[in-house]
């Protein structure tokens, strides 16, 4: 039977002396996919990724790789590039890639090949013999995206990838992202660039206060943080469009762009179809467009950290009343 | 390649490689080599040849003073009594390298004040002190001569050219023994100091310049220490062979061009202490005190060499390992922006304590105090390398082997104690860096 997720954690604690980094927390990675791995900062996220990487232990519970305990032998079979990362200054940037890809068990002729591939690919051959301390900051991250990626992880962890880029360079990382998703790699994706989220992610796992709080494929959880608002566009008398309003829907926002032009967002009092108020407007007012408006993962985020705080706040507030 | 010795071979490599390395390495032989040929130089600069010419109003002692001279670097002439005043000052005149020595009438049977020198240039006090003695040492023989009516040949050869104290003990000259007890400790401090810096400067840069995560994504991070310990040791340890073959090599190059046979020197010494009593004139090759330094030097070294090597390399191994493990902790749990240097000092206080010890041991090398301390693991590696000239191997080794397998054990706590710090603090960047935190570090490190 084909394995379905590449990593399955399972109910893992994880606690400092004196705080508790993460609290039983379950995350199903599926192979194949990239997943977002979002949450405030000091969430938990970064503890996350460290455990899966080996580079601590989990107090309780257990993370499995393809099915297995984590081991030493997986640690070739993730490439992870860290929020917090840098190369050695002095030392000659292939030297430098050729000992970071052999740290992660290539042999050496298979890692020059393999970088030369990558270096071609970025147009950055000719830096191979510089130091890293002659290169730009955008320079010394494409390094350090070659360095995660080339050993040909199945998994692969990007911590804010994307900082520290151009957009041409953003955009030529997304890319290589992409294509990375294309081969089988799956790839752990955490950010607080929630529209980077939206474009290049297929499912989420939020973290607030060392615990889940959402999971799931991110179409599912945008439906269901949904409002059923619509926003629609028109030329026409203010008046005659609340007018028409009656027919069960509430007006929510107005934005008036002309006299006689407006977008505005409403949402049905009831079970009333968007079709009866359109009946109604077109009578008087010339619609330009209608959508139906999704939730967006920024607000997503801000509305599920904040309802995920509040049972911690009422109880932090009864505690200082007694 | 395994991991651990892809890293140690980085830490080696990119050390051996740097500037710094490479001129130290050059230069430290070259130090060595002008400690050793200065004094020679030294002499050979300041005693350029020079002319005494001797204006003798004793009219009989002008002559002997060229058959007594202690130094090559002169030449006794005495002048023809009929010799004007003008023949003296015009060759006195012409030179700064002559001299001329006025001796008064009385020198020798009442006086032992020689009379006047005169020179144009500046003689040193050297080249007086010379001249000096060798009229002292000529009023001596001619009051010898007075006494006993031996003739002067027989009273040289009674006196003899230098005074031996015969030294029976074990093994090489004390002298010599000081010297080489103060040289490999301090050899020993700067290369456990130095390189155990290294250490923690190595474990500081990575977490400073923040690739220390991505490294440990890949790496244990007590393999990842290691690697680091051990490369750098391994950097100390070249800079050791550079340092200790450089002067191998220089001692046997200077010994080559001196033409000094160092065994027929001591031979020759053996001969002449042997028969007591009878005076006889040694074989001596001419040589100034300074030379004859170099040949006890290269003596004691030949003779302590097989020993040093033999031993040397577990007290650096093991102190090395002691003090890079605390370096190493100390590196992890500093922040790359916060001052250290005050952290660092009590970890040096033992090792400095035990190279003030070293001092002491020239003069009392078998105190209680340096007993103690040359077993004592924070003390031993440097205590013990300069007590190791001072011992009778046959009955003191076993000494050697507690003060070992103590360092040794102490060196398995430390290195323990390191791994488990290292492995917590090296990824906490917020924590200020006090020896409370680096013992909450270990407490909380799992094993």
């Amino acid at each position: 039977m084909a394995i379905k997720y590449i990593i399955k954690a399972q109910k893992v604690v994880k606690r400092y002396h004196n705080h508790t980094a993460l609290n039983k927390v379950s995350i199903k990675i599926p192979k194949g996919s990239i997943y977002g791995l979002l949450g405030p900062n000091g969430a938990g996220k970064t503890t996350f990724i460290r455990l899966i990487n080996q580079i601590s232990k989990p107090d309780k519970g257990e993370i499995l790789f393809y099915n297995k305990p984590l081991s030493e032998e997986h640690i070739q079979k993730i490439g992870y590039l860290p929020e917090e990362r840098g190369l050695y200054k002095k030392m000659k940037v292939g030297e430098q890639a050729m000992y970071l890809a052999q740290l992660k068990g290539m042999s050496k002729t298979e890692a020059q090949k393999k970088l030369h591939h990558w270096f071609d690919k970025f147009d950055i051959l000719d830096w191979w013999n510089k130091k890293v301390e002659d290169l730009s900051k955008g320079m010394a991250q494409k390094i350090q995206f070659i360095v995660t990626v080339v050993h040909e992880p199945d998994l692969l962890i990007l911590d804010e990838p994307f900082s520290g880029f151009d957009p041409i360079n953003t955009e030529l990382i997304k890319q290589e992202i992409l294509e990375l998703k294309e081969r089988g790699t799956t790839i752990i994706f955490s950010t607080h660039n929630m529209q980077s989220v939206e474009e290049i992610c297929d499912y989420i796992t939020l973290i607030n206060q060392s615990e889940t709080v959402i999971e799931g494929p991110i179409e599912e959880i945008k439906k269901k943080f949904s409002k059923n608002t619509f926003d629609i566009h028109f030329i026409g008398n203010m008046i005659t469009f609340t007018n028409a309003l009656w027919t069960g829907f509430e007006l929510l926002k107005k934005e008036e762009i002309s006299k006689t032009e407006f977008k505005v967002t409403v949402c049905p009092t009831g079970q009333n179809s968007i079709n009866e108020l359109i009946k109604n407007i077109v009578q008087g007012c010339e619609i330009k467009s209608v959508y139906e408006s999704s939730a967006k993962m920024h607000d997503i985020f801000i509305k599920a950290v904040a309802e995920s705080n509040e049972p911690n706040d009422t109880m932090n507030k009864s505690n200082s009343n007694e | 390649m395994s991991k651990l010795r892809l890293v140690l071979k980085r830490e080696y490599k990119t050390r051996v490689q740097k500037k710094s390395f490479v001129l130290l390495s050059i230069i430290s032989p070259f130090i060595i080599a002008g400690l050793v040929i200065a004094p020679i130089i030294i002499q050979e600069s300041t005693f350029r040849q020079k002319t005494v010419l001797i204006v003798d109003n004793t009219l009989t002692l002008g002559n002997l003073l060229e058959n007594n001279k202690s130094s090559k670097y002169l030449k006794y002439i005495n002048m023809p009594i009929a010799s004007t005043i003008e023949e003296v000052a015009d060759r006195y005149e012409n030179s700064k390298d002559t001299l001329v020595l006025h001796l008064n009438k009385n020198f020798g049977v009442v006086s032992n004040s020689p009379g006047q020198l005169y020179n144009n240039g500046h003689p040193g006090p050297g080249v007086i002190k010379t001249i000096k003695n060798d009229c002292f040492d000529l009023f001596r023989k001619i009051q010898v001569f007075r006494l006993t009516n031996l003739n002067l040949e027989e009273i040289d050869n009674r006196l003899g050219d230098a005074c031996n104290i015969q030294y029976e003990g074990v093994g090489v000259n004390p002298e010599v023994k000081s010297y080489l007890s103060l040289a490999v400790g301090l050899l020993m401090y700067l290369l456990v100091l130095i390189y155990g810096v290294q250490v923690m400067k190595g474990v500081l840069e990575e977490k400073a310049n923040r690739i220390i995560e991505i490294i440990l994504s890949s790496i244990k991070p007590v393999k990842l220490m290691w690697g680091k310990i051990i490369g750098i040791g391994l950097v100390g340890i070249t800079q050791f062979s550079i340092i200790i073959f450089a002067a191998i090599i220089i001692f046997s190059i200077v010994q080559s061009v001196l033409d000094i046979d160092a065994s027929a020197l001591v031979n020759d010494q053996i001969m002449m202490m042997d028969s007591e009593g009878k005076f006889i004139k040694a074989n001596l090759p001419t040589l100034t005190p300074e030379q004859i330094d170099t040949v006890y030097a290269i003596e004691g070294l030949q003779a302590f060499l097989p020993t040093f090597l033999l031993v040397i390399p577990f007290l650096f191994i093991g102190g090395f390992l002691l003090y890079a493990s605390f370096f190493a902790a100390l590196g992890s749990a500093a922040n790359p922006d916060t001052e250290i240097q005050q952290y660092i000092l009590p970890i040096t206080v033992p090792i400095i304590i035990s190279m003030i010890i070293a001092f002491t041991i020239m003069e009392n090398p078998n105190s209680e105090l340096v007993y103690y301390t040359s077993m004592f693991p924070l003390t031993s590696p440097v205590v013990m390398a300069s007590r190791l000239p001072f011992m009778n191997w046959e009955t003191d080794w076993w000494q050697l082997v507690i003060s070992i397998v103590l360092l040794f054990g102490t060196v398995w706590l430390s290195t323990r104690f390191a791994a488990k710090v290292y492995k917590t603090a090296i990824l906490m960047y917020g924590q200020k860096l006090s020896y409370r935190n680096i013992w909450k570090s270990f407490k909380q490190s799992k094993s």
